[in-house]
């Protein structure tokens, strides 16, 4: 990262940057604070400049003690914005179209027990997250353990073509895995970040600024002088992020990063993992599991579903599903359901808390409107038609 | 984090460290190295207080005890931040200057550790040394032994004890070689120089009798061989050669009373021995003013009388009913036994670590056992917890195997199967350290070869060394003198093994035994 600012003197004319600039200044009018600051950091840290790094941290720091933007706070984002707007970044990123990696056929058979994961293959480019469901025990964190190297596979093709015909220690060096449960850290949690830091060469003064940049970015500043023992076990996933993020992966695969997450957390950590991997500082894939389905379909390229160790379904080689199915909770009963739709090709499915309805020949909105033409009580209605939660 | 009484400077620099040197920081060196020099010095300067009088027995048992245990503390609680940090389970990039200065950093913070229990002892030596004064010493024992002489004249035996003995392996080549009478000095160039000493097959010399004639004395012949009969010359505190081969050799009676010879040879050696004291008043006896004698005497078995816990002042013995003999009258009489071990504490105390012998003994006293322990913390860190138990627990039965196969071994050189097995073992990890670099998987009994193997290849050099002379000593020890020569050819050849130790696995932790380690690491699991 440049400390100087003086050889970077070229007007930004950058779309990627006019956008995200542009986004922040919209978030800035509608005051939308928290998404602002989140992103203004994150811009701060793809223009690669300490410096503009370290007035975001600082503006964050501001913000976060105050929890709103006062006229100086408003004044020196505007300042800063218009600063990353005057300067055009030096080593712009462009995400490679290369793979960071491709798994062709992989299968792993456990020697003791009968579980074995079938053929599958995927691959991932810079930027790209795939997000793996399934049900508990159909092999998604045997998957992801192969694809981390943790474990090994019995038949078909891991390449990493990101790197150049690596061992496995330089591929553990570049693919980050956070698992399930995450081994205790010892000593502050602040120590933890510096050590993981330096450890993938931030050194000195920029090993402070990334550091603090990463605590602010995750919202962690407070609980930096705390001990492993002292937080929960939401935060604990949190500081694993930040301190994988410092190590700068070039593949992060998190095993159900969503378990122990409130529904806030879990989509700020979702769009969050989304900003960072398209970041062009550290550009990364992501592979990542989780039962938050609709979360995880939002921020997902590339959605895989397991079932008995079998890929049954990935959403970027699917069709366009020609089914309509929605999901619809209401108190009203099935026979009541049924009468709207006499006569209608739609199957009624219960599951104890949700009614699938499901159509060939009416649109969701169509079933939706029948639905309302009834007065039938809708408390939640969702459009499941591409997603994998018509498999569960 | 806070740390007590850790200045600024050192958690700057730990702070420096961290962020800069994360192989560094993780052996927690500046810290041991630190705490371990505040140790040092505060648990020097607590025994430099306590009382501790040079001429009592010493409490050194007890002192060192009490250190171990604050050092096992101290070893503890550096193993609990030592693993808190590991640059090479991380996947880190490690530089080769990274990976040695690691483990040597290991070795260096667990020889302040084990260095931190002699503190005691070291400062006892330095108090001691403060306290009596090497010439003190000397004249004290010497005025203290003339004295009792001079007062018990009359009742000490002035004749000396005669033995002759006759080398029935007598041989000599040089007939200028031959030993003169009463030439002591001679005798031991003599037995100093190259001549070959003849073998136990030489031809008996033709002069043996079984006993001699001396003034007007009939004596037995001991006989003996040549090189004994050297040994016993040097030994003895004057001689007459009787012919080549028969030697009538004197022994001067014990008049040294306060005898410190087995505690402290290199005072010993300045004082007055039997000979000297003979010389200076038996062979030309004078009167003496035994009140005077007395006088002088007197102060110093009372500055030589401290026992438990303070110095007393002298008292006429009460002699009792057993105290038939005169050597425990005496005993009784001038205190010798106190005096004594007053002076066996001091010498013991100031020159602890005087000899080289006994510097190179606690040298590798402290060298080992931190070295060992390094291996172990080497191991422990690059390798997973349940492997590292099981190679432990691999070791000690390949020990038992070994054991078992040289109990029953029928090679007659027990120690030649010892080594050989040790150097089968080593070949046998190596082979299996090696397969690692085919494997796809990582597995348990690769990680144990590994595990074992740089463990043990420390020592390779040693091994090597010990195995060789393990084959070959047996030729040697037919003769005497060319054992001797053998005897510091080897010790010599150990040093330079000893020497070649590090080096040798500095350039494999380096280039083969990381290289292992990454490889292993990095494997999936099955």
């Amino acid at each position: 990262m440049n400390a100087n600012l003086e050889n970077e003197n070229v007007a930004n004319t950058n779309p990627t940057f006019i956008k995200r600039i542009n986004e922040i200044e919209n978030y800035l009018k509608q005051g939308d604070n928290d998404l602002l600051i989140r992103r203004l950091l994150d811009l701060c840290l793809d223009s690669q400049q300490q410096s503009y790094l370290q007035q975001a941290i600082n503006i964050s720091t501001q913000f976060n003690s105050k929890k709103n933007i006062d006229d100086l706070l408003y004044q020196n984002i505007n300042t800063l914005l218009t600063q990353v707007q005057n300067f055009l970044p030096k080593n712009i990123a462009n995400f490679s179209s290369k793979n960071l990696f491709t798994a062709t056929q992989i299968k792993k058979q456990y020697s003791k027990g009968n579980f074995s994961l079938h053929a599958l293959s995927t691959s991932i480019k810079p930027g790209e997250i795939i997000g793996i469901v399934g049900e508990n025990g159909n092999g998604k964190t045997t998957l992801l353990r192969s694809l981390a190297r943790e474990l090994s596979i019995d038949d078909g093709l891991l390449q990493f073509d990101m790197l150049n015909n690596p061992d496995d220690f330089t591929i553990k060096h570049h693919v980050a895995f956070i698992p399930q449960r995450i081994p205790k850290w010892h000593g502050l949690l602040k120590d933890n970040l510096h050590f993981s830091a330096s450890l993938s060469g931030i050194k000195g003064s920029e090993n402070d600024l990334m550091v603090n940049f990463m605590l602010e970015r995750l919202n962690l500043t407070k609980f930096a002088n705390l001990t492993w023992n002292q937080i929960s076990s939401g935060y604990r996933t949190r500081f694993e992020i930040a301190r994988v993020l410092l190590q700068k992966p070039q593949l992060l695969i998190l095993d159900e990063p969503l378990a122990n997450l409130d529904i806030a957390a879990q989509q700020t950590i979702l769009t969050d993992l989304q900003f960072l991997a398209k970041s062009t500082y550290n550009p990364m894939g992501i592979v990542l599991s989780s039962q938050q389905l609709h979360e995880v379909e939002k921020v997902a390229d590339d959605i895989l579903f397991l079932k008995q160790g079998k890929l049954l379904y990935q959403s970027k080689n699917a069709e366009i599903s020609k089914k309509f199915v929605i999901e619809v909770e209401t108190p009203s009963p099935k026979e009541k359901l049924q009468e709207c739709f006499t006569n209608k090709e739609v199957q009624i499915g219960f599951n104890g808390g949700f009614y699938t309805l499901q159509s060939t020949s009416l649109s969701h909105i169509q079933m939706l409107e029948l639905l309302i033409q009834n007065s039938i009580e809708i408390n939640y209605f969702r459009n499941i038609s591409n997603s994998t939660k018509r498999f569960f | 984090m806070n740390r007590p009484l850790a200045p600024k400077f050192i958690k700057k620099y730990d702070e420096y460290l961290l962020k800069n040197k994360p192989e560094l920081y993780s052996t927690r060196f500046h810290w041991v190295l630190y705490y371990g020099l505040m140790s040092i010095i505060l648990l020097s300067s607590i025994f430099a207080i306590i009382p501790n009088d040079a001429r009592s027995d010493t409490p050194i048992f007890i002192h060192t005890c009490f250190v171990v245990i604050i050092a096992i503390i101290g070893l503890v609680v550096w193993l609990i931040f030592l693993l808190r940090f590991n640059v090479f389970k991380r996947f880190g990039n490690i530089t080769a200057i990274g990976r040695l200065s690691v483990f040597w950093l290991y070795v260096i913070s667990c020889i302040i550790i084990v260095a931190s229990c002699f503190v005691p002892s070291v400062v006892e030596t330095l108090r001691a040394n403060n306290s009596f004064k090497e010439k003190e010493l000397i004249n004290d024992l010497n005025t203290i032994n003339t004295s009792i002489c001079r007062l018990e004249y009359d009742s000490l035996s002035k004749v000396w004890n005669r033995n002759v003995y006759q080398a029935f392996d007598y041989y000599l080549s040089k007939k200028d070689t031959a030993i003169t009478l009463d030439e002591n000095e001679k005798l031991r160039k003599y037995y100093d120089s190259d001549i070959t000493v003849p073998a136990v097959d030489e031809p008996y010399a033709n002069d043996v009798v079984e006993s001699y004639k001396l003034d007007d004395e009939e004596y037995r012949i001991n006989s003996t061989t040549y090189y004994e009969l050297l040994k016993k010359a040097i030994q003895s505190d004057s001689s007459i050669k009787i012919n080549d081969s028969t030697y009538a050799l004197y022994t001067c009676p014990a008049y040294k009373k306060v005898n410190i010879k087995s505690y402290g040879s290199i005072i010993d050696d300045s004082c007055f021995n039997d000979t000297d004291l003979f010389h200076h008043i038996f062979q030309f006896p004078k009167p003496i003013d035994k009140t005077k004698e007395w006088n002088t005497l007197k102060p110093l078995l009372e500055k030589y009388s401290y026992e438990y816990g303070s110095l007393h002042q002298y008292k006429p013995p009460v002699f009792k009913d057993y105290d038939t003999i005169y050597h425990d009258r005496l005993q009784k009489r001038y205190t010798i036994y106190t005096v004594e071990n007053n002076f066996r504490n001091i010498v013991e105390r100031k020159y602890r670590y005087s000899s080289r012998d006994e510097i190179e003994f606690f040298v590798r006293f402290i060298l080992y056992p931190s070295l060992i322990f390094s291996l172990l913390l080497f191991v422990f860190r690059h390798s997973t917890i349940k492997t590292f138990f099981l190679s432990i627990l691999s070791g000690f039965l390949l020990l038992i195997i070994a054991a078992i196969i040289t109990a029953f071994s029928s090679y007659g050189n027990n120690e030649v199967t010892v080594f050989a097995m040790i150097f089968f073992y080593l070949l046998l990890f190596l082979v299996i350290s090696i397969t690692t670099f085919q494997s796809k998987n990582r597995t348990a009994w690769q990680g144990i070869g590994i595990n074992l193997f740089t463990w043990m290849s420390y020592f390779l050099p040693l091994i090597l060394v010990s195995f060789y002379y393990s084959l070959v000593k047996v030729p040697y020890y037919l003769d005497q003198k060319a054992r001797e020569v053998f005897s510091e050819q080897r010790m010599v050849n150990y040093l330079i093994a000893e020497a070649v130790c590090p080096v040798l696995f500095s350039i494999l932790l380096v280039t083969f035994i990381y290289k292992l380690y990454r490889k292993w690491y990095a494997l999936p699991q099955e």
